[in-house]
């Protein structure tokens, strides 16, 4: 109460609230003051008592932005996404009943192989209709994740960068690590051609590459030339992403899917 | 750690050696639960807790106003 009101419809709403003759509605007890606050508020902004509480929607989407994030907490500088967050979303997702298929949206430079091939392989073996939607970025370990759906989208001006895994600023001098990287590298490449139409040497061919990247090796795919590589499905966007979910929650769950129109 | 990005880890881990410098900003964020929705909120200097983001899976989750990025709890 000693705190002045931050907001002119608190104010509002507050003035109104010392006068509790002149309520219009009854107020359950168990109300806390907030509650009370935003009953009036929608009474005030919309003419109703309460927004209706929204039904369980059968299509959910899972967002996967900036570093992908493993073991190591990353600087606060970067935009992470975390697989701490995103392992027990997509268990709950297979265990509801409601939910009937993921929307995976796309935007990430790379980051932990373990982490990303974790999520990967959970996105691979969700019962659930699964798409992927690449919008702006999903190079590096985005790749794997990106194919690991029933279906694949990116946007035309979306782009993918494969390059081989390396430890930057270490010196590779033994052939343990040489090694260590090489099978990390043929995870990646294993998971992508499995569940991509991309065959291994052309994805080896891609991933080494000179000449494309200023400084090292690789290559970048934009929209086109990732779908005519064999790696994503169909060039699209937020709508053609929906409607192939749609489709295939159709095949999986029958026609008659509730909510889905 | 293997970290595969196209980020270098110099931008990466830029922040770590001046990171004892900012400490004394406060403005650290931090996660909390909240009615099943997991919430990164940061603490201001008024003592309330401002949303920054809101984890969910429920795309309907984004349109509530309550769980807007910028409201205050």
């Amino acid at each position: 109460m000693e705190n002045p009101p931050q907001f002119p419809e608190k104010v509002l709403v507050e003035s109104e609230n010392e006068s509790p003759s002149e309520e219009p509605f009854e107020q359950p007890l168990r109300q806390s003051p907030r509650k009370q606050r935003l009953v009036l508020q929608n009474l005030k902004n919309l003419g109703q008592l309460n927004t209706p509480t929204p039904i369980e929607n059968p299509l959910h989407t899972l967002i996967i932005i900036g570093q992908i994030e493993g073991h190591m907490i990353l600087p606060p500088k970067n935009k992470t996404t975390k697989y701490e967050h995103i392992i027990p979303q997509l268990v709950a997702i297979e265990q509801s009943k409601a939910i009937k298929g993921v929307l995976v949206i796309l935007n990430t430079v790379g980051g932990d192989v373990e982490a990303g091939l974790a999520i990967a392989e959970m996105l691979e073996s969700l019962s659930k209709a699964t798409v992927s939607l690449v919008l702006g970025g999903g190079h590096s370990i985005g790749v794997p994740i990106a194919v690991s759906t029933n279906y694949s989208f990116i946007a035309e001006t979306a782009t993918m960068t494969i390059h081989p895994l390396r430890l930057t600023g270490m010196v590779v001098g033994v052939p343990q690590t040489y090694e260590y990287l090489d099978k990390m590298q043929d995870r990646v490449i294993k998971f992508v051609t499995n569940h991509s139409k991309i065959t291994e040497e052309r994805f080896r061919e891609l991933m080494f590459r000179t000449g494309d990247l200023l400084r090292d090796i690789g290559t970048v795919l934009v929209g086109k030339d990732a779908v005519a590589s064999g790696l994503i499905d169909e060039i699209g966007g937020i709508s053609q992403a929906l409607k192939k979910l749609e489709e295939i929650v159709e095949l999986k769950y029958g026609a008659t899917s509730r909510g889905l129109q | 750690m293997v970290l595969y990005t196209i980020v270098s880890l110099e931008t990466i881990f830029e922040e770590t050696m001046m990171a004892e410098f900012l400490n004394s900003a406060g403005t650290e964020e931090f996660e909390i639960d909240l009615s099943g929705k997991k919430l990164v909120v940061q603490l201001l200097s008024s003592g309330q807790l401002q949303i920054n983001r809101l984890i969910s899976t429920n795309p309907s989750d984004y349109l509530n106003p309550d769980w807007q990025p910028g409201s205050i709890l």
